[in-house]
């Protein structure tokens, strides 16, 4: 019964996420550009005189896209399908089929980060665009760069999204963590981007981007899996 | 009662200093229309929680299909069709995909799924706004969609938390109609809260009165009425000018609205025939219009019972 739960679930977040969520999205896309846009800068700024240098800092910086983007977008749908589900209280007509709060909270999870992986790789290319047309510099892809764009800061983003996920229903009130912790992670991958021109700090973490999400979501799962549904609701 | 559907046995349940539910005890038979009425906090919420499985008891057993939802309410939780008071819809979506969606959820799919869609929104009357999203549905629509989504996957029971509350005279003939078609031809049970006495009156064959958290009275209505004794009301509408001082006088067990000048006086049919009111008040020359007689309401019958009006069972 839980992969019917999971099907219908994951099938109504898909709807729900691109008819509610695609204005978050531009607004988040549009924050990702303004961001690019200021770490390209810094770079020319620091090794404009090196043509090689600058292709190198900018393909970099394609590696902290996913860790501006995911946490904001995913926190913008986990508030509406983990949060406003309690306070408009269609929780209860949801607990009331039978579905277990593990297997709700665990779909709406991952169906989160999988809409906000796919706004991710869009705004990759965009700041991709970006970096070609407006300052004429040609990225170089080497497989750490992919591989830590799209796997490795992703994950990491990730283990941000689990622990938030986890927050919105472990407690009662939970939107001032809510609030700051995407723009804690944005901010802090910002920070470094834009001062460490080609810093490859993610590859040194990539150990740590492999277990952590999957350990935080283990965590959350097994945690929530023993909340009453007394207090999932907000009864 | 013989295999009852669900059954409550001295189920209680408290709240810090809050003693919500107090040895609860009814049971509800298979295709029953069961009414569940009491006032402002008597634990009708906590208890259609507790059969959820939202809430967990502190004493007490309860059975729902023979198994305690507290424990396997995966068995449970699929047969059934809930109704709350908040519509709680998803605004981005239509009529239509929330019926998709509620049905999926229950292992509905392909063609039955299609055709039960259609027969609850022609139902409801949301047929031609099948592809709205929710967010344009006026409050009658949504309770309109509330009441088919809970009835999408044909449970074998409905709990229905105060299901007309709020809404227009037509919406609400039309959600009866659909509850009686649906408990006649596929056998659902439903197990109905209401404040509109009225509703509960004309749907339920049986009905329990919840007061403080126990049941004070559990049986069809016509019993209720006989076990309250007075059965009948005799409604004497009195002439202008009639002395409501000297009205009660006359007729001390009876209750006198100067407004609409009727007085009513509840009667036992057997004990004594009600034209001697009457004429205790032709002898001291009270005007007297016209006179009928009625049966009790549920509503007297609960407000006697919940000591929310005048005490009727002597």
């Amino acid at each position: 019964m839980w992969l019917t739960h999971v099907r219908a679930l994951a099938a109504k977040e898909v709807l729900e996420g691109f008819r509610a969520g695609w204005r978050f999205a531009l607004q988040i896309l549009a924050l990702a550009g303004f961001m690019n846009w200021f770490i390209i800068r810094s770079y020319v700024v620091s090794v404009g005189s090196d043509p090689l240098q600058l292709r190198i800092a900018a393909s970099v910086s394609v590696v902290y896209v996913a860790m501006i983007v995911i946490p904001f977008l995913a926190n913008g749908h986990l508030i509406r399908s983990l949060v406003e589900e309690r306070q408009k209280q269609s929780i209860l007509s949801l607990l009331a089929t039978g579905v277990t709060p593990q297997v709700m909270w665990l779909t709406k999870l991952v169906m989160a980060s999988a809409l906000s992986y796919l706004v991710m790789l869009v705004s990759i290319g965009l700041h991709l665009l970006v970096t070609v047309l407006y300052w004429h510099v040609t990225p170089v892809f080497t497989t750490q760069i992919v591989l830590g764009a799209l796997v490795v800061s992703p994950l990491l983003a990730f283990a941000v999204v689990a622990l938030m996920a986890f927050f919105f229903w472990y407690f009662r009130y939970p939107h001032m963590v809510a609030s700051i912790v995407p723009v804690f992670v944005a901010m802090a991958s910002w920070g470094y981007a834009s001062r460490s021109p080609g810093s490859d700090i993610l590859r040194n973490l990539t150990i740590i981007a492999c277990v952590a999400p999957f350990v935080i979501t283990a965590i959350g799962a097994f945690l929530i899996a023993r909340l009453s549904k007394q207090r999932i609701a907000g009864l | 009662m013989a295999d009852p559907l669900v059954s409550f046995e001295g189920v209680s349940k408290r709240f810090g200093s809050i003693q919500a539910l107090d040895g609860l005890t009814f049971e509800v038979g298979q295709g029953e229309l069961f009414g569940f009425v009491g006032p402002n906090g008597c634990g009708k919420t906590t208890t259609t929680r507790l059969m959820l499985d939202l809430y967990r008891r502190d004493a007490g057993e309860i059975r729902i299909f023979g198994c305690d939802p507290a424990v396997d309410f995966a068995r449970v939780g699929p047969q059934l069709g809930v109704t709350f008071d908040q519509h709680a819809l998803y605004e981005s979506l239509s009529a239509e995909e929330h019926l998709v969606f509620w049905g999926r959820m229950f292992g509905v799919n392909g063609r039955e799924l299609k055709e039960r869609c259609r027969f609850l929104l022609e139902a409801v009357g949301l047929a031609t706004r099948m592809k709205s999203p929710a967010r344009t549905f006026s409050k009658g629509m949504r309770q309109r969609l509330a009441f088919a989504r809970s009835l999408i996957n044909r449970p074998r029971l409905a709990i229905m938390d105060e299901p007309f509350d709020g809404i227009d005279v037509e919406t609400k003939r039309d959600l009866v109609d659909l509850l009686h078609t649906v408990v006649r031809e596929e056998g659902m049970t439903t197990f109905l809260t209401s404040h509109n006495l009225v509703d509960i009156e004309r749907l339920c064959r049986r009905v329990a009165i919840v007061k403080r958290g126990r049941v004070i009275a559990c049986d069809t209505t016509e019993n209720l009425r006989t076990k309250t004794r007075k059965r009948q009301v005799l409604v004497v509408t009195l002439g202008e000018g009639a002395d409501g001082d000297l009205v009660q006088a006359a007729v001390p067990e009876g209750s006198y609205d100067p407004e609409t000048r009727c007085l009513r006086v509840e009667y036992v049919p057997d004990s004594g025939p009600p034209d001697a009111v009457v004429r205790r008040l032709m002898e001291r020359n009270l005007p007297v219009s016209s006179f009928r007689e009625e049966t009790l309401s549920l509503e007297d019958i609960y407000l006697s019972l919940t000591g929310g009006g005048k005490e009727i069972c002597g």
